[in-house]
């Protein structure tokens, strides 16, 4: 509200500084080596009119832009805030040790499908292409599903070696190496999201 | 030319590798349709289309399983099977080449084995 009324404000002052500016230029039959013609014919007139108006359209075209820009922006920032805030929560999942194997690879696809969709449709309507940094994410989101998921086709049986990954009636468990793999991982994929929010908040 | 749709034929929930793993394995989708489906398909000189999209999303492991595990455990040979499979997906194509090294790793360990 306050912020309203200092820019109308402004916008007032403005008006009447370039009012007077005018008024004091009117003053004067000639700066030289220019001179002040009074006399106006209808080509000028309609000259005047018509800079005014492309002036006017011109500038209702750019703010139209802008303001679709700025919404486009809020838009993508706040679906990234969601995968950020996913992937916090899911590290507090990730602590119980004790995680579905549906769960944690349906969570991965939708993230993934979801950064990749969001980064390529924002690009269509905006000069940066964002597809590579969406790509990247997604690679990290992929290395994280092997390091949740992935068992040896071979395991070989090692006497006091407890596997990274262990699946059972879907229930993954993880040693204690792997939990922080993958919390590193998660983090890694956080970072990443939150350069790409302040990518796309510079443009 | 047959076409298998995992989430239709099999399930939407794929699972681990294994049936001791859990349920909707790789191992079990391998057994029970990939493989008798492919070696069909060899027999009759057709190529066998599978359809991987639909689901809620796979592990690494159940792809390596399926398709890893037709030349290890099924011993059908790489050449074979790439003239006789194709795998499609719109939604995760990067699956199909993952899908391919896992075969190409299969055999290249099978003839390490040899």
């Amino acid at each position: 509200m306050r912020k309203a009324i200092a820019s109308n404000l402004f916008r007032s002052i403005v008006a009447v500084l370039i009012f007077a500016f005018g008024f004091m230029i009117g003053k004067y039959k000639s700066i030289s080596p220019y001179y002040f013609k009074k006399d106006l014919d209808l080509i000028g007139i309609a000259t005047i009119f018509f800079n005014v108006w492309l002036a006017w359209y011109i500038s209702r075209v750019i703010g139209k832009r802008n303001d679709i820009d700025k919404k486009d922006k809020e838009i993508v920032l706040s679906r990234l805030d969601k995968i950020i805030s996913n992937y916090e929560l899911f590290i507090t999942q990730v602590h119980s040790n004790s995680l579905n194997y549906i769960d944690v690879t349906s969570f991965i696809k939708r993230n993934t499908s979801s950064i990749e969709r969001l980064c390529k449709n924002f690009s269509l309507y905006h000069t940066f292409d964002y597809s590579n940094e969406g790509k990247e994410i997604s690679a990290e989101m992929k290395k994280l599903l092997s390091l949740m998921t992935y068992t040896s086709p071979n395991p070989i049986p090692i006497p006091n070696f407890q596997e990274p990954v262990t699946i059972s009636q879907n229930i993954i468990t993880y040693s204690a190496t792997r939990i922080d793999e993958i919390l590193l991982k998660i983090d890694t994929i956080i970072d990443n999201v939150i350069r790409l929010q302040l990518l796309i908040n510079s443009k | 030319m047959e076409t298998l749709k995992i989430s239709k034929i099999f399930s939407s929930t794929p699972g681990p590798r294994s049936r001791k793993e859990g349920s909707f394995s790789g191992q079990q989708f391998r057994e029970e349709i990939l493989a008798p489906a492919i070696k069909k398909a060899i027999d009759n000189n057709e190529i066998l289309i599978v359809n991987i999209d639909g689901t809620a999303g796979y592990g690494p492991s159940f792809i390596e399983e399926s398709f890893g595990g037709l030349i290890r455990e099924d011993h059908i040979p790489y050449q074979t099977l790439i003239a006789h499979l194709q795998i499609v997906s719109i939604e995760e194509p990067y699956l199909i080449d993952d899908a391919n090294k896992d075969m190409k790793d299969a055999e290249s360990y099978s003839e390490q084995l040899v």
